[in-house]
């Protein structure tokens, strides 16, 4: 892999929504691009009705991308495109769950995937789901590639809403070096704590830091689980605050060498 | 107001059609409204155009957003009931570098149908727009030419950021030539001008090369023509500060590209900063403006020519800061506003 090599991070353009697909794309092109590869971002036109799909599909396979070096492919219809070098990575609530149902997905040539970017205990192949979906995001490669280490014995503590910054500042006052992110503000509720977690940990950090806690609101029902899959966790935990709030820990490793490492994992 | 506002684009590589984009997406946002940008992958290869066009006509945004505005080429193939298109170009290979040999390469068999399907096509998805504007009046010519007599009104586009404090003109001998290193921008012939004068001025030429090769080409000919000591190749992408302090200190501009849609950014910024430009006679846009403007000298498109135009210009500070001053009155005079033009792109 050279650095003067072009590598596009390929999603489909799902316009005016939030999507945790497009900010791992996002994450990536800046972590390549830390890594001193020339990657762009790549957002594919889709129509998202069956018949649509499959016309989807169709206008991706017309687009040859022979002459970029690299395609990393997150979901549907990205996997059509042509291109000499091509890795898939699946994001978990990419357009492949909304179309697994459809046949334009089961089409696709299982031998356009590099089985060794598929989560372990997957079968390459789109027509195998839900078997092969990731369990969690960052799970992909880190541990097993020893990337998440005790690599020092700091903490991040992120507040994903203004009724847990008591809790998360108790946290963070009761560890030595504790580095807390306050993301609320105006919109935020719009977007969702998933949003806001992803937007917490894609700015610049003090790390690395031996654990994340997230603390979230109570009435948070999804937190436990995006919460750990989101921070790269091996485990997570629970905790009812006393003021209503919930907060969420897991032990990990520095969430930005770990981004690095996923990034570089997924080039063909 | 959600607007997706789409555009085609080579991959990688800047230029004026990515700034124009960003700029309609900042100013459409300052008034408030929801923006997302699609970058559309544009080609060159004649062979699987027209396949990868009517992959395009598979997407209508109608549910997804209020309007789409298209700008660079291919993005006008997507399809809106509300869909404004920006024309920047054709699919310049088949109609007016038909006959160009150089980096789109020439006409392979079979072009000349395609031309004739291309061209229809183009009428098609060009007359279910709301309205169709160009960037200048040399595209709103062009389109005239090869659709069939088509219409387009001009929307020349405003200065993409807040225009700049001109910088003082102190002369000197230095010049510089800005953007994209492709071979149609030919910067090749800025070096065989620096060969062709006797004088000591010096030229730095700054930008990404485009394909990288052309770099190693521009190397060679520097190190071949024994000039090495009077051309700076600063063959990279340069931030907004890098390329105002290179403005400041050069006495004149040149923009060499042939066949310009426009005036193109690289003049646009060479008169905010007050400094005159150069040009040649076939570059189209650039020419047309510099006429208009009265910033700067056109000369024929031979190094011996050029190299008499930079050296005239050089020799002649007080003309030179007039053409430079001249120049920045036509960008600070010149056009509409972004408020305007979003307003007009979203009527």
């Amino acid at each position: 892999m050279r650095s003067s090599e072009r590598t596009y991070v390929a999603t489909a353009f799902v316009p005016f929504r939030w999507r945790r697909v497009d900010a791992v794309a996002a994450r990536l092109v800046a972590e390549l691009r830390n890594s001193g590869i020339d990657a762009e971002r790549l957002r594919l036109p889709v129509t998202m009705t069956e018949q649509g799909a499959a016309g989807s599909a169709a206008a991706a396979s017309l687009v040859n991308l022979s002459w970029a070096h690299n395609v990393i492919c997150l979901e549907f219809p990205c996997l059509h495109l042509v291109a000499d070098r091509m890795s898939a990575f699946r994001v978990r609530g990419g357009l492949d769950d909304h179309l697994l149902r459809h046949d334009v997905v089961a089409r696709t040539p299982a031998s356009r995937f590099a089985p060794d970017l598929v989560e372990p205990g997957a079968t390459a192949g789109y027509s195998s789901a839900p078997a092969w979906m990731p369990p969690g995001l960052l799970s992909i490669g880190l541990r097993d590639r020893g990337v998440i280490t005790d690599a020092a014995d700091r903490l991040l503590v992120v507040s994903l809403h203004e009724s847990c910054v008591p809790v998360a500042q108790q946290t963070a006052d009761a560890a030595p070096g504790a580095h807390m992110i306050r993301e609320h503000g105006a919109g935020v509720d719009i977007e969702g704590p998933e949003a806001r977690l992803w937007r917490a940990l894609e700015g610049p950090l003090p790390g690395p830091f031996r654990a994340v806690h997230v603390v979230v609101p109570a009435t948070d029902d999804a937190a436990p689980q995006w919460v750990p899959e989101l921070a790269g966790a091996d485990e997570a935990w629970t905790i009812v605050g006393p003021n209503g709030t919930q907060c969420v820990a897991d032990s990990t490793g520095d969430p930005r060498a770990a981004w690095s490492a996923f990034a570089s994992g997924l080039l063909p | 107001m959600k607007v997706i506002v789409a555009a085609g684009t080579p991959g990688f590589i800047g230029g004026g059609a990515a700034e124009l984009a960003f700029s309609v997406d900042r100013a459409l946002r300052a008034a408030g409204h929801e923006v997302e940008l699609l970058w559309v992958p544009s080609y060159e290869d004649t062979s699987t155009l027209l396949p990868q066009l009517a992959g395009l006509r598979v997407h209508d945004y109608s549910d997804e957003a209020d309007h789409l505005i298209a700008l660079r080429w291919p993005a006008h193939y997507l399809r809106h009931p509300r869909k404004t298109v920006w024309f920047l170009h054709e699919f310049r290979t088949l109609f007016d570098l038909a006959g160009y040999v150089g980096e789109l390469g020439s006409l392979q068999p079979g072009d000349a149908a395609r031309a004739t399907v291309l061209a229809r096509w183009e009428r098609l998805v060009l007359d279910e727009a709301r309205a169709v504007f160009s960037n200048s009046q040399v595209v709103a010519d062009r389109a005239r030419r090869s659709l069939g007599g088509f219409e387009m009104q001009v929307l020349e586009p405003p200065y993409p950021r807040e225009i700049p404090d001109p910088f003082p003109f102190a002369g000197g001998s230095h010049i510089v030539l800005l953007g994209r290193v492709a071979p149609i921008k030919r910067a090749d012939l800025a070096i065989r001008a620096v060969a062709a004068s006797p004088g000591d001025w010096t030229l730095t030429i700054a930008g990404v090369p485009d394909p990288p090769a052309f770099g190693v080409a521009l190397q060679t000919l520097v190190d071949d023509l024994g000039v090495a000591h009077r051309v700076n190749l600063r063959l990279d992408w340069i931030s907004e500060d890098e390329k105002l302090q290179l403005l400041e200190r050069s006495a004149l501009v040149l923009n060499l590209a042939f066949a310009e849609d426009s005036y193109s950014y690289v003049t646009y910024e060479g008169w905010a900063a007050g400094r005159p430009v150069i040009t040649v006679s076939d570059s189209e846009g650039i020419a047309h403006a510099i006429a208009e403007a009265g910033g700067g000298l056109i000369s024929e498109p031979d190094p011996a020519s050029l190299a008499a135009a930079i050296t005239d210009l050089l020799a002649d500070p007080v003309s030179a800061a007039a053409a430079g001053a001249a120049g920045r009155n036509w960008v600070t005079a010149h056009g509409t506003t972004w408020d305007d033009a979003t307003a007009r792109l979203l009527a």
